[in-house]
């Protein structure tokens, strides 16, 4: 299980609206699969086909309605992230697993260089180096220097969505979950975040990302999962 | 997070014929803000309260720092010692934190006092220092507190709560009853401190926004009961109780 970083089998998950009646909204069924370390597995399929809600679950964002999510550590230990503790689930949140949803949460009066530097603070790297890594990945995501000491709030939907990104990617880890990475950005800085987040990859983070234009994913994922009505219909290796 | 700090088991406090804290379990790690949310009268300030000895619980057992004897069993010398020097605490309105009477430095030394700090010189360097800490001017520490807004006064509270260098520190709603930009700064001042002094932290909160930006786990409390535990944003986007449901569904 050396090469193996996630295994994801029979995960589904449904909620139950308890204010409607007990109502139940499906979100995926039974979607499993396997993750590589150092692999980029690029999930496509229409809006409201289970991608969002599948790496959700896997974040732990929402609780699983059944299945596994097994997860090894480098030293061959293993924990399902569909049943393990919260405790666990943050430490791993803060050491291993990074998330960049698909809507940036900005935080009041926290500058965007701040944003990025915590997440490093926070694995334990001195504020100095931590400030001085942040605004190397902002300069090279063309966040100009004069916003480092800004609040998101006030910045354009590119710029969030790139200091959201940056955040994310900046620290160390070794699984980035991704919802839409690259909606919202010009084509210039597209392919400067999807050039750091591959840097990433040749680093050995495993990558799940959602992308809704599958022919762009052939260009750079090395499986692609197809998901169609909360169903996982095929998932292909790609070899561009 | 490493250890627990605080480990609570089956805390319950009854009153005549209603039971305000029902059985509560639950444990806070090191170094982690934990937060409790639920509407007023769900027993939140009661269960603080407790852990603070304010209140005197009816049952239960809280065991702080792997100690093998509960604290609420020790004599009221020692629980006045734990009180001074390893905990702090904000209540929810300067009102019931400070003492109105006197000056607002003068209510951050008195805990300094109460935790046996002697040196005038020595309360004074660390006075200044939290007063710059809190973004408080300096000019404002020998003005009498009433003289000060209530934002100030909510940051004079946390001061005092901070200045024995609390290991677990208990926020009562610290930012209700402020205007928002000053409860943004308030929260922002909250986060930087904890995580710079990764003090262990309970946040009370009937507001699931405050509790987002500051917890990374959080219990939901109904009529004395713990109905909900969860991490943040699993209990704001996939909330598994109708009550929880139904208190997200109501956030603004």
């Amino acid at each position: 299980m050396k090469d193996i970083i996630l295994e994801v089998k029979n995960l589904s998950k449904r909620f139950t609206l308890h204010l409607l009646g007990e109502k139940m909204v499906p979100g995926f069924h039974k979607v499993s699969f396997t993750l590589k370390r150092g692999e980029f597995l690029g999930v496509t399929g229409k809006s409201g086909s289970g991608k969002s809600s599948l790496i959700k679950c896997i974040y732990r964002t929402y609780l699983p309605t059944e299945g596994e999510i097994i997860y090894y550590y480098k030293n061959g230990n293993s924990v399902d992230l569909a049943t393990c503790s919260d405790k666990e689930i943050v430490d791993l949140r803060r050491e291993r697993i990074g998330y960049v949803s698909q809507f940036f949460y900005t935080i009041p009066r926290i500058s965007c260089l701040e944003i990025v530097s915590q997440a490093l603070i926070q694995q334990g790297i001195d504020k100095n180096k931590a400030e001085r890594k942040a605004k190397s990945m902002l300069s090279r995501f063309l966040i100009p220097e004069n916003l480092f000491g800004a609040y998101p709030s006030t910045f354009s939907g590119g710029e969030k969505q790139r200091v959201n990104i940056a955040q994310a990617i900046t620290r160390k880890i070794d699984l980035l979950l991704i919802d839409e990475p690259l909606a919202s950005l010009d084509k210039k800085t597209k392919d400067i975040v999807l050039k750091e987040i591959l840097k990433l990859k040749k680093r050995g983070t495993s990558v799940i990302g959602i992308f809704h234009d599958e022919k762009e994913l052939r260009s750079f994922a090395d499986r692609i999962l197809v998901m169609e009505n909360g169903k996982g219909i095929k998932i292909y290796e790609n070899h561009n | 997070m490493k250890e627990p700090i605080l480990k609570v088991e089956g805390l319950t406090k009854i009153y005549d014929s209603t039971i305000a804290v029902n059985s509560i379990s639950f444990a806070l790690y090191q170094g982690e803000i934990l937060g409790i949310v639920g509407e007023s009268g769900s027993g939140k300030s009661t269960l603080l309260g407790c852990l603070y000895f304010d209140i005197t619980p009816t049952s239960g057992k809280a065991y702080l720092n792997k100690e093998n004897r509960s604290i609420f069993e020790l004599n009221s010398q020692e629980k006045r010692k734990l009180r001074n020097f390893n905990m702090g605490m904000v209540y929810q309105t300067p009102h019931l934190g400070l003492n109105f009477d006197i000056t607002s430095g003068g209510n951050v030394a008195e805990k300094l006092l109460m935790a046996n700090w002697r040196n005038y010189s020595d309360i004074r360097k660390r006075l200044t220092t939290l007063f710059e800490r809190m973004e408080l001017s300096l000019d404002r520490m020998d003005v009498p507190l009433s003289t000060l807004s209530g934002g100030m006064q909510q940051r004079i509270q946390i001061a005092k709560a901070l200045a024995n260098n609390p290991e677990v520190l208990f926020l009562d709603e610290p930012t209700s009853g402020l205007d928002l930009s000053v409860q943004a700064r308030l929260l922002d001042l909250i986060k930087k401190i904890q995580q710079e002094l990764k003090i262990s932290t309970i946040l009370v909160s009937h507001d699931l926004k405050v509790v987002r930006l500051l917890a990374e786990r959080v219990l939901v409390m109904k009529e004395g009961r713990i109905v909900e535990a969860g991490l943040t944003d699993q209990i704001l986007e996939d909330p598994q109780h109708p009550y929880t449901q139904l208190l997200v569904n109501s956030i603004l």
